[in-house]
């Protein structure tokens, strides 16, 4: 180091010197305060390892619990129900406007003709 | 903790190690925290978490120092940078305030606090090198590391640093304070 460096770092950390004249913390007080946050920050990982795991476990048991059966089929598929009624509807029709009818009770009324083609009723 | 005084998440960093450079530490997060106590103390209580916690894991491939410095300047970086841009712009418009604090000040404290003043005007990395090499002795390898640059690159802004400090010094003599 040449004397010019030697003589600059000594006016350099003279004025660092009086610029940072306030005396530091004790160590005791700064590493007391260094392990309540260290303290605070694993009791928050925890927390937060806790609920992601609970969350976690949820979604697995609803995706693994078996389902209600009888609730998911839809009505037309319940065969004690198919057996007692004479209504039907397409299950494909569920975004169509209700009908349905009763083949015994409401039978069509056929369109008659007494029109004659050729010696035959039409 | 261990009984032989050893972090449990730091093997390699022992309490009263850090006890030992704990001052020198406390004169870096200063200059880092634009010499304000309260974020310096807060910027070593994070940086004191973060090996205490092993989120900075100290792998004796350097020293303590060098390690626990460069601790403090990569949280004074990514945490205080904006508390520092705006100190440095507060600091900016009380430019003429500080001229007049100057005059009113004896000597040799004026002339100390030109030295410094010519310092921080320096650009951030040639400000850093210089303060790490003249200031908190380390050679420009460790100062290097500290700033997370090449040794090449340190050693470039430790060349331009002295050249502009010369110059800067120079200027000051010359004023006659």
């Amino acid at each position: 180091m040449s004397m010019n460096e030697e003589a600059m770092k000594e006016a350099v950390s003279r004025s660092l010197a009086a610029r940072d004249a306030q005396p530091a913390p004790g160590f005791d007080e700064t590493w007391l305060a260094a392990e309540g946050r260290y303290l605070a920050w694993k009791r928050r990982q925890r927390t937060f390892i806790a609920v992601a795991a609970s969350v976690a476990l949820f979604a697995v048991f609803l995706t693994v619990m078996p389902p209600d059966e009888q609730a998911e089929l839809p009505n037309f598929e319940i065969a004690a129900e198919m057996m007692n009624s004479t209504q039907w509807s397409a299950p494909s029709d569920v975004l169509m406007p209700v009908y349905s009818i009763d083949i015994y009770g409401d039978l069509p009324q056929l369109p008659e003709s007494t029109d004659i083609y050729e010696g035959t009723l039409l | 903790m261990r009984d032989d005084d050893a972090l449990q998440d730091n093997p390699h960093v022992s309490k009263q190690a850090l006890q030992d450079l704990h001052e020198q530490l406390f004169g870096w997060a200063l200059s880092r925290s634009d010499f304000d106590h309260a974020a310096a103390e807060d910027l070593m209580q994070q940086a004191y978490v973060e090996v205490l916690s092993g989120r900075a894991r100290f792998n004796n491939k350097s020293t303590l120092k060098t390690f626990v410095f460069g601790v403090v300047q990569n949280l004074a970086r990514s945490q205080m940078r904006k508390i520092a841009i705006r100190l440095r712009i507060v600091r900016s418009h009380s430019a003429e305030l500080q001229q007049d604090e100057l005059s009113e000040s004896n000597e040799n404290e004026g002339e100390q606090r030109e030295v410094w003043q010519a310092v921080e005007s320096l650009p951030g990395r040639q400000r850093d090198i210089t303060e790490l090499v003249f200031c908190r002795d380390m050679t420009i390898e460790e100062a290097s590391a500290v700033m997370g640059v090449s040794v090449g690159t340190g050693r470039v802004h430790y060349d331009r640093a002295k050249k502009a400090l010369a110059v800067k010094l120079a200027a000051i003599n010359d004023s006659g304070i």
